[in-house]
């Protein structure tokens, strides 16, 4: 093939990409717009130029399947023949074959099976296939208009350059190195500033400075726009999606798509495809009732999932939103029970939000029956690792029976981005602000423990925390005020520890290079203004390390230095049941550490309590005579302030208000393990050796 | 190796540079610059041999204690540290990579035939970095094999350990 050749086949592969896809969404249209008349001349001239243009470069395939199609069409526009969604059928079916045999064409390969598709259309066009009218073939007279078409093409193409991908990335690397360069002259020239102040030529060059900073955001965004693609060459696919799988599934929504001209990084794009098309075909097989459901409901028949996306700040939002059955929390925590992929005692303390994010977990299905289209637990899992790979992050909102909304948080481009500068341990990192939540200045004394790792309570939801000089090795140093970034990755939220907040900057991800790549909880680095090269934290890398960490038990090394001078610490056991008490007993022996005094009522314990001194009381709430409120009040009332922590076999946890009247420290509940023992001690002596 | 070492002429032009009490040498060829020793940012999660990472105009690059990953001790920053960027080929991909060394001392030239193969005992390394031995003075230039000191074992023990402390 000679080079025009190939030329010519290159610009048709690329123009019958864009009329196939227009083809599929016209379709659509079509289907509910049965009369326009307008809508069928635009499909009836689609379909003849990819005729023409076919039949000239020889696909014959192609020429042959698009032929079958254009007579249909033909006595579609004439009103020979009436739309039916057989017909539609048919027609999707031949738009299918045409993608094959276009991709046959792109790889040099023959796999494309056209035989059975000519038949029905052959069928169709004879009005044997379901209703329609006979009628003579009109291709003949298509000709003539085959040239004008190609010419109206190609004055509209006329307005796009088709640009090598890989220039703009070149072209935006530079945009990278000149933002870094003026971040640096902005700081040299206001360091100039300070030291020279109102000599005309350093007020010179701070206007110069501004100047050019103004000059390089406007070219950076420039050069961001010929990256930026509208959001709605993704979006396209979904309504044929969704008609096919209504089909499949006897249901009756509406897609409805809004914002579709919204635009954005065309990386982005390409990466939001699979995520999205799982989620809409979540919401179409899991959300959205069948008809006669949503009937008795008192819902339309019809069923609507929204799509749409939008501009929020430096980010896009793309929500889908069905009003379909909606997440039931319950449900869902005890289907992750059952599958083992959460505690009971997990499930306890989860709120609605995060039981929402369990339909992200590998292997978790809400489906009861596993269909065609989605049950398998892959598809969610595949939204959740895309999403993340974009930093992007997902909320869930859901209502029992009147639907949920996703709404997905995203960058709009992935190579300059805004940062949150912290420090850690004398470190200054970079957290890319698209995962930044918020941030809260919080008292050391405010971080509870909970199974073994650091939690704070952020008003009414219960946070996670790392430290990251914990991730990344640094050496500790806490002063009693700290920060917590509030970051989240996909549906995951979670809090950073770090020292100081340093500021907001606009930096250009570097990779580490292959010598230092695949360097976990490390996105890359950058150049800051004064040169120097900080390091990009991989907010979900961060997550991974730090669900891989042990679960430690902090306090304890504090608590252990002070032990050390004091002997060991006594503990009181008051419970009625000689078994509890051997095992609690046994269980703080262990240690090594600890010491225990065993009490049968609390009678006793008031008795011995001043010449015990125990540095803690652990008391069982149900005891005859005295239970374990009044031990402790007593307790207290005799002057005892050390710790004291309840243990029972019920759960009184819902009775918080009288464990703190009656000065119960902490709550366990039976069977008492080591882990959960230790934890509360270590945080209670902690804290009572802190005030 | 040899063959690199000269470039394919008699002669080779070694930079020579000192680690601890030892002279060393890399061929010119591979050496991009010398940098005075600056501001190292760390990376966690990687072996003590690696310093961090520098800013080369605009690039970040790795820089590798050598006296550490041959085990001579640490290097005492002076006056007299500095950076050698070379650059290697790691699995055909040319990398930038920086070599703190105690001090730089100068370009020497090396006839091809008083380069010789390096002894297997009585030096502190593995020989398989060593390119070869030069006479200089009273004493030796050990020239090493940049590529090979860098080698992708080497990048192994690098991401490895990084998955080591993750996992830990």
């Amino acid at each position: 093939m000679n080079n025009e050749m190939q030329d010519l086949v290159q610009d048709f592969i690329l123009e019958t990409d864009e009329i196939i896809e227009s083809l599929d969404q016209d379709l659509i249209e079509l289907e509910n717009r049965k009369n326009d008349f307008d809508l069928l001349n635009k499909i009836f001239r689609a379909a003849h130029t990819m005729k023409g243009a076919s039949s000239f470069l020889g696909f014959d395939k192609m020429s042959s399947v698009t032929h079958h199609a254009e007579e249909i069409l033909n006595k579609l526009r004439k009103n020979e023949m009436q739309v039916t969604p057989e017909i539609m059928d048919v027609l999707l079916e031949f738009v299918d074959v045409t993608k094959t045999i276009l991709s046959d064409i792109k790889n040099g390969t023959n796999t494309a099976v056209t035989d059975e598709i000519v038949a029905k259309l052959k069928l169709a066009n004879e009005g044997r296939l379901g209703m329609g009218g006979g009628g003579a073939s009109a291709s003949s007279n298509a000709k003539k208009e085959s040239v004008e078409q190609v010419k109206k093409a190609a004055v509209a193409v006329e307005q796009t350059i088709r640009v090598d991908v890989s220039r703009l990335d070149s072209l935006m690397n530079l945009v990278g190195e000149l933002v870094l360069s003026r971040n640096r002259i902005g700081q040299i020239s206001g360091e100039l500033e300070k030291k020279f102040e109102g000599e005309y030529l350093v007020e010179q060059l701070m206007e110069t400075t501004s100047q050019i900073g103004l000059i390089s955001t406007e070219l950076q965004l420039a050069v961001m726009k010929t990256r930026m693609v509208p959001i709605g060459k993704v979006f396209n696919k979904f309504p044929r999606m969704v008609r096919d799988l209504c089909r499949d599934m006897q249901k009756d929504i509406d897609l409805v798509i809004t914002g579709e001209e919204t635009e954005l990084d065309k990386s982005v794009v390409e990466e939001i495809g699979d995520p999205l098309m799982h989620m809409i075909r979540n919401a179409v097989d899991h959300g959205v009732e069948i008809p006669a459901e949503r009937r008795k409901k008192g819902k339309p028949d019809k069923g609507i999932v929204n799509l749409s996306a939008y501009h929020e700040g430096n980010h896009i939002v793309v929500e889908i939103k069905d009003d379909g059955k909606g997440l039931d929390p319950d449900m869902l925590k005890k289907k992750a029970v059952e599958k083992n992929v959460i505690s009971q005692e997990e499930a306890k303390n989860m709120d609605n939000e995060t039981a929402y994010g369990l339909i992200f977990r590998p292997g978790f299905s809400t489906a009861a029956q596993i269909t065609d289209v989605s049950g398998r637990g892959v598809g969610m899992d595949v939204v959740k690792t895309n999403i993340e790979k974009l930093n992007g992050i997902i909320n869930i909102e859901s209502e029992i029976g009147h639907g949920t909304r996703f709404k997905m948080k995203l960058p709009l481009t992935l190579a300059i981005i805004q940062a949150l500068l912290v420090e850690v341990s004398g470190e200054v990192l970079a957290i890319p602000l698209v995962s930044v939540i918020e941030t809260v200045r919080i008292n050391e004394k405010q971080i509870h423990s909970f199974e073994g790792r650091e939690v704070l309570k952020l008003r009414d939801s219960v946070l996670s925390l790392i430290r990251l000089n914990e991730i990344y090795e640094f050496q500790e140093s806490y002063d009693e005020d700290i920060y917590v970034v509030v970051v989240g990755i996909a549906e995951k939220r979670l809090g950073f520890i770090v020292n100081k907040l340093v500021g907001q900057e606009e930096i250009v991800i570097k990779s580490l290079g292959e010598y230092l790549s695949g360097n976990e909880g490390i996105a890359g680095a950058t150049i800051m203004g004064d040169g120097r090269v900080r390091l990009i934290i991989d907010v979900a890398g961060v997550m991974e390390i730090a669900s891989k960490m042990p679960r430690r038990f902090r306090q304890k090394k504090k608590a252990d230095s002070g032990r050390k001078s004091n002997n060991k610490i006594t503990v009181m056991i008051i419970d009625d049941s000689a078994t509890d008490r051997k095992i609690i007993s046994r269980l703080l022996t262990s240690t090594g550490w600890m010491e225990t005094k065993e009490v049968t009522s609390g009678k006793d314990a008031i008795k011995v309590i001043d010449k015990v001194d125990p540095d803690i009381v652990i008391t069982d709430i149900m005891m005859p005579d005295m239970d374990g409120y009044e031990v402790a009040r007593s307790l207290r009332e005799k002057g005892y302030d050390k710790p004291i922590i309840a243990a029972s076999g019920r759960s009184e946890i819902s009775e918080r208000k009288k464990i703190s009247a009656a000065g119960i420290d902490a709550f366990l509940l039976k069977p008492l393990n080591m882990q959960m023992l230790m934890d509360k001690i270590d945080e209670l002596m902690a804290n009572s050796s802190n005030s | 190796m040899e063959e690199k070492v000269t470039g394919g002429t008699d002669i080779s032009q070694v930079l020579t540079f000192k680690l601890a009490d030892e002279v060393y040498g890399v061929d010119i060829m591979s050496v991009r610059e010398v940098l005075d020793f600056s501001s190292v940012t760390k990376v966690p999660h990687t072996p003590d041999f690696m310093v961090g990472v520098i800013n080369l105009r605009g690039n970040v690059v790795p820089v590798v204690d050598l006296k550490k990953k041959f085990r001579l001790g640490d290097t005492e920053r002076t006056v007299n540290t500095c950076i050698i960027i070379v650059e290697v080929v790691i699995d055909n991909e040319s990398t930038v990579l920086g070599a703190l060394a105690d001090s730089v001392q100068e370009v020497v030239e090396f006839e091809h035939e008083t380069i010789e193969d390096a002894p297997r005992i009585g030096t502190h390394l593995n020989t398989d970095f060593i390119a070869g031995m030069a006479k200089k003075d009273n004493g030796f230039v050990i020239i090493l094999d940049v590529n090979a000191v860098f080698s992708m074992t080497e990048i192994g023990a690098c991401t490895g350990a990084a998955a080591e402390t993750a996992a830990g």
